[in-house]
C-alpha cells in the first residue's frame, strides 16, 4: 500500500509573530516546523503500514523556502520512507500567502507523475493560513473522494472506514472505496526533537525578535496589526491581490508554472 | 424589479430555525440571493426578504439521504451559482459549511477565503487572520466568483439601514416565493456516511454562544469542570477546555478552545485555571471582554485580559455561582 502524507513547513506555532517595517509579517527569524496537524497525519501512516506490516510513504511538500530540507528531513524520520519537495518560488518567510490553487496543482502533478497512492492523508489545516481548501483542490484534481475531521480510520479491504468528529462532538462512521484522502484533526507534537532543534537554531541566530506591540486594548477590541501584505499571483483569469487601499503598494510576482522544480530527497 | 442580486449567502436552516450567525450574514451582504438546502416555511420566507434577500432559492439535490453524501451538496450549490449567476456566496464558517464551500470552489476553481472577520463587498475586501490570529490580512480579490465563509459573531447584527422593516413602509407585496433549483441527476459521489453518533449536548454551541467559560488545567479533574458546568446555564453560557485541560483528560477534545481547537468570539470569555498561552489565545483572541481567574500571578493570561481575578477558583466561582442564583431567584 502506498501513502502520501501532504506536509507543509509553517513558522513555529508558539513564537510571537510581528510585522517589519513594510508591514509583511516578520519571520525573517522565526523557524519552520513541519505544520502540527501533518504531524499527526505521518504518525497514522506509519499506523496503517505497521499494522499491515508492509507499505510506503512518501512525504510530499510545495515550498521555496531554503531551510525546509532539515525540517522535512526531520519529519522523514517519524518513518516516512521518501520524501519529495517541490520547489516553489513562494518562500514560507516572505510576505504574501501562497496560492492553494497553484499548490493543488503542483501536487497533483508531482502525485501523478510518482504514481498515485492508495491513500492521501493530510492535516486538516495548515496551522498559518488556514485557508481549509488545499486537500479539496487536490482531491478534485486527482478525483479521490474526501473525507475531513478523521479521529480514526482503518483499512477495511478495498474500503476505508472512519471515524470523524463534528460540531458539538458528534461523530459520524463514514466509509470511503479506496484511493482517498483524510484529514486528520488532532495534531500531537513529538515533544523532543522538535523541541530541540527548534531551541538551538534560536541559538545560532541570536534572540528572536520581539516586536513592540501593544497588548490587548481595554475597550474591548484587541489591537489588530493589519498585515496588508501585498502578493500578485497570475492564473488564468482570476487573481487575488493583497494591498492596503489608499497608499502605495507593492506586488510581487508569483512564478508561473514553468518555474517549478521537483527535487527528490533520497 | 431591479435586477436580482448576485451576491449571495448560504444559510442552513435547522429544525425550521435561522441560526443567529445568519443575521451577521444577511446585514452584510443586503441585498442579496439566499441559497438553502431543504424547505423555507412561509414565515422563514417573509423574515428573509424583511432583512435583505430578494431571491430565496431553495436547494433540492435530487437524491434522498443527501446528507450522507457530501459531494452531492456541492455539486447542487456549484451548479446553482453558475444558474442564479452568484459571483460572491458567503457562508458561515463552520464545520460544516466550510467543509462544503472548500468542496464547491474546488468544483467550480474559484477563489476561497475561509473563516475571515469582516467583508466590504463593495470593494471586494475580506479581512482574515493568520498565524493563528497573531495578524491579520485584509486580502483583496479580484476575481468574477468566488467564495468565502465568516467567522460566527464576527459581523454586527444590526438591522441595515435600507430594509423594509426600518422604512415601516408595510405596503402589503405579493408573497415572494421560493425558487427551487434541482440539478440534473449525476454521481453521488464516494463518501458514504453510515452512522451518525449524537452526543448529548449541554447549552449552546461553543462557536456561536454569546458566553463561555473555560476551564484550563487549573481545574485540577474532571470533576473540577462540575463547576463550571454548573456555573454555564446560569449566564447561559458554553464550557470550554484548554489543550492542557483536554491533554490531562479533564474535558474531552470537543470542547478545546485554541490553535488546535476551535476558535470562539463569545461577548465574554471567563478562564479558569488557564494560563493563557499564545496556542490558546489564538482560538478567543477576538472576545469582546475576557475575563480571567487564576491564582499564578506570572500566568500570561493577565496580560490578554480585560478583568484578571488573582485568586483560587476553587474559591472565587462557589461564590460566583452562589451571587448568581441568588440574582435570579425572584
Amino acid at each position: 500500500m502506498k501513502i502520501v502524507v501532504c506536509v507543509k513547513p509553517v513558522p513555529d506555532t508558539g513564537a510571537e509573530i510581528g510585522l517589519t517595517d513594510t508591514m509583511a509579517p516578520d519571520l525573517a527569524q522565526i523557524p519552520l516546523m513541519i505544520n502540527p496537524y501533518d504531524e499527526s497525519a505521518i504518525e497514522e501512516a506509519v499506523r496503517i503500514v505497521e499494522a499491515r506490516g508492509t507499505g510506503e510513504i512518501v512525504l510530499v511538500t510545495a515550498s521555496g523556502s531554503p531551510d525546509v530540507e532539515p525540517v522535512l528531513k526531520t519529519a522523514m524520520a517519524t518513518g516516512a520512507h521518501r520524501a519529495i519537495l517541490i520547489q516553489t518560488g513562494h518562500k514560507t518567510e516572505d510576505r504574501g500567502i501562497a496560492d492553494p490553487r497553484a499548490t493543488a496543482r503542483a501536487m497533483a502533478s508531482v502525485i501523478q507523475a510518482d504514481g498515485l497512492p492508495d491513500l492521501i492523508l493530510t492535516g486538516r489545516a495548515a496551522a498559518d493560513t488556514q485557508g481549509f481548501q488545499t486537500a479539496y483542490r487536490l482531491a478534485a484534481a486527482l478525483d479521490f473522494p474526501i473525507a475531513t475531521e478523521v479521529s480514526s480510520l482503518c483499512v477495511e479491504g478495498e474500503s476505508l472506514k472512519m471515524k470523524r468528529r463534528r460540531a458539538a462532538g458528534n461523530s459520524r462512521f463514514s466509509r470511503l472505496p479506496c484511493p482517498v484522502w483524510y484529514r486528520s484533526p488532532k495534531p500531537s507534537i513529538p515533544q523532543d526533537i522538535p523541541g530541540s532543534r527548534i531551541s538551538s537554531r534560536q541559538r545560532k541566530r541570536g534572540s528572536a525578535h520581539i516586536p513592540n506591540r501593544q497588548g490587548y486594548s481595554p475597550a474591548g477590541i484587541p489591537d489588530q496589526q493589519h498585515n496588508p501584505h501585498t502578493g500578485k499571483r497570475q492564473s488564468g483569469n482570476a487573481h487575488r491581490r493583497y494591498h492596503r487601499a489608499g497608499r502605495n503598494t507593492h506586488t510581487t510576482h508569483w512564478p508561473n508554472a514553468g518555474n517549478r522544480r521537483i527535487k527528490g530527497i533520497p | 424589479m431591479t435586477t436580482p442580486s448576485h451576491t449571495g449567502i448560504m444559510i442552513p436552516i435547522v429544525n425550521d430555525k435561522l441560526p443567529p450567525s445568519s443575521l451577521g450574514l444577511l446585514a452584510a451582504a443586503t441585498p442579496c440571493t439566499v441559497l438553502v438546502f431543504g424547505p423555507v416555511s412561509s414565515d422563514n420566507r417573509q423574515y428573509l426578504s424583511r432583512y435583505g434577500a430578494d431571491r430565496v432559492i431553495g436547494l433540492d439535490t435530487n437524491r434522498e439521504n443527501s446528507e450522507n453524501f457530501p459531494g452531492v451538496k456541492s455539486r447542487t450549490l456549484a451548479r446553482a451559482m453558475e444558474a442564479f449567476g452568484i459571483s460572491a456566496l458567503l457562508g458561515n464558517a463552520d464545520p460544516k459549511t466550510m467543509d462544503l464551500f472548500a468542496r464547491t470552489a474546488a468544483i467550480l476553481d474559484i477563489p476561497l477565503a475561509q473563516d475571515c472577520i469582516d467583508i466590504d463587498l463593495k470593494n471586494q475586501t475580506l479581512v482574515k487572520p493568520l498565524y493563528s490570529g497573531k495578524l491579520t490580512a485584509t486580502v483583496q480579490v479580484e476575481a468574477p466568483m468566488f467564495m468565502a465563509t465568516l467567522r460566527p459573531n464576527s459581523l454586527s447584527t444590526e438591522t441595515p439601514k435600507n430594509t423594509q422593516a426600518e422604512t415601516g413602509n408595510d405596503v402589503e407585496k405579493e408573497e415572494p416565493a421560493v425558487e427551487i433549483f434541482q440539478p440534473e441527476a449525476g454521481d453521488f459521489g464516494r463518501v458514504n456516511i453510515l452512522e451518525r453518533i449524537q452526543s448529548p449536548s449541554r447549552g449552546p454551541e461553543l462557536t456561536e454562544a454569546r458566553v463561555v467559560v473555560t476551564g484550563g488545567r487549573g481545574m485540577g479533574s474532571d470533576q473540577g469542570f462540575d463547576l463550571l458546568h454548573e456555573l454555564a446555564p446560569l449566564v447561559n453560557a458554553a464550557v470550554g477546555a484548554s489543550r492542557s485541560a483536554v491533554d490531562a483528560g479533564f474535558a474531552p477534545y470537543a470542547m478545546q478552545v485554541g490553535q488546535t481547537g476551535k476558535t470562539v468570539s463569545p461577548q465574554l470569555y471567563i478562564a479558569c485555571g488557564v494560563s493563557g498561552a499564545v496556542q490558546h489565545f489564538a482560538g478567543m483572541r477576538t472576545s469582546k471582554t475576557i475575563v480571567a481567574i487564576n491564582k499564578d500571578k506570572e500566568a500570561q493570561i493577565f496580560n490578554r485580559c480585560d478583568i484578571g481575578i488573582l485568586a483560587d477558583l476553587f474559591q472565587v466561582l462557589p461564590v460566583l455561582i452562589e451571587r448568581l442564583k441568588a440574582r435570579s431567584k425572584p
